[in-house]
């Protein structure tokens, strides 16, 4: 849920911190690889959408290859049995230095989250000592159970196989979500334990953008008309979420461009409308799915909550082509070349 | 974007302040708390999602149906921008001028 929606504007960050769970992990994990990471996370962030049988959407929040470590090595998913996890780990970190695990909010001692509510969460290992792990959780949100803030300590090997042990209530929308973690399709085996860790590979081919949308406009129109259909069933209401992820990672393209980027004023109002714009639109969905679900669906609330974002995207692509950010037809996902690797 | 500025009914106002009340868990009672009260401030304790919570329950102990506008363009920092947005909401209360205001 956005954090300040209705409250006021939050404070400009281009940490880590206020990117969701996901893309917050990969973030530290590339700073060990590239001299700017928040730079290569912002300029990947746009919103792809599929929609697939079911009434399911699939998300894609990054036009490049997140994957791509830029030294012929990718980050691949792994898997193991519990029993394994262990070894397996502590050899990806005496390889590697770090490892992305994907935990379960659930089973976090930090997250408010309850088990019932459990879904899976990036995490960064990158020390293992005898029988703890030290475990970097950059994330921080106001959930509806409650606040999450960041965590940095050690876990035990019981506490973070329990973690990464996924649960039974998953649903289509949480295996979703981690397959297009990186922005490019990945296939990690439901039901086990994951980790994301750093092997030889080539870089993959663009992946093509069949039956994916990616224009901006085009994205937000689908998605309008989506959510007007939230209804007390609640199975569209699953998505707000994802919706919710895609604004916070809009809000951190918008402050880095704000932040970083030499904009003229006229170009600093568009982007700092874009910016409002994505903030407020996470609550306006909650409201109308929490409206839904107590049988009073608000389709007009949904449209007149998306029509200002409609418009502030729309200014914001002049702004996001004439510095490289955006171009129209735009693949899936592909590698972004010009990155420049850390030392 | 702007929006029109109505009055507030009594109800509505004291509606809210028992709303605020209850979700920052102070044991005051409602009517200490002013209309200029920050809804995040040192009194009031609502975050966005307790503001959230807080619509909901407003439309329906009121029985009204907020805005469709209501997250477009909207600033709400303090009770009576709170108690300003839930009044616009609401019918004129024709019942109540009948019953307190007029002679028996």
């Amino acid at each position: 849920m956005s954090p300040n929606a209705l409250l006021g504007p939050p404070p400009v960050t281009t940490t880590e911190v206020g990117l969701s769970c996901y893309t917050a992990a990969v973030a530290r994990y590339l700073s060990q690889a590239y001299v700017d990471p928040a730079g290569r996370i912002a300029r990947s962030i746009r919103l792809a959408v599929r929609v697939l049988p079911g009434d399911l959407l699939a998300f894609s929040h990054h036009r490049h290859d997140l994957a791509d470590l830029g030294n012929g090595t990718r980050l691949i998913w792994r898997h193991a049995p519990v029993t394994a996890v262990g070894d397996r780990l502590a050899a990806e970190l005496a390889r590697a230095g770090q490892v992305i695990v994907v935990g379960h909010t659930g089973a976090l001692p930090w997250s408010p989250a309850s088990i019932e509510d459990s879904a899976p969460h990036f995490l960064l290992v990158n020390r293992h000592d005898r029988d703890r792990w030290w475990v970097v959780d950059d994330f921080a949100a106001l959930l509806p159970s409650g606040r999450q803030e960041p965590f940095a300590g050690w876990v035990d090997t019981r506490t973070l196989l329990a973690a990464m042990t996924p649960p039974r209530t998953l649903g289509p929308e949480h295996h979703l979500r981690t397959a297009y973690a990186l922005g490019v399709p990945t296939a990690p085996p439901p039901g086990r334990p994951l980790w994301l860790a750093a092997r030889p590979a080539a870089p993959e081919p663009a992946a093509g953008h069949s039956g994916w949308h990616t224009e901006p406009l085009a994205v937000l129109d689908l998605l309008a008309d989506f959510f007007a259909g939230l209804d007390a069933a609640g199975r569209r209401a699953r998505f707000v979420e994802d919706l919710w992820a895609a604004a916070q990672h809009h809000t951190y393209r918008c402050s880095y461009l704000l932040d970083r980027v030499d904009l003229s004023p006229g170009q600093r109002r568009t982007v700092a409308a874009a910016r409002g714009a994505w903030e407020a639109l996470p609550m306006a969905l909650r409201f109308a799915a929490d409206s839904a679900a107590r049988g009073r669906p608000r389709p007009a609330l949904v449209a007149a909550s998306f029509a200002p974002l409609r418009r502030a995207e729309h200014d914001l692509i002049t702004v996001l082509t004439a510095h490289g950010w955006h171009r129209s037809g735009d693949v899936l996902a592909g590698s972004e070349p010009r990155e420049k690797r850390a030392a | 974007m702007s929006h029109d500025v109505v009055p507030v009914p009594e109800h509505v106002r004291a509606a809210v302040k028992r709303m605020v009340v209850r979700e920052s868990r102070l044991t005051i009672a409602p009517d200490q708390v002013a209309d200029g009260e920050p809804l995040d401030g040192q009194l009031l304790k609502v975050t966005s999602l307790g503001l959230l919570g807080m619509l909901i329950r407003l439309e329906d102990d009121l029985d009204v149906t907020l805005p469709d506008d209501l997250f477009t363009g909207r600033q709400v920092h303090t009770v009576a921008d709170l108690a300003a947005l839930v009044a616009s909401a609401c019918p004129p209360r024709a019942d109540r001028a009948l019953t307190t205001g007029g002679p028996a």
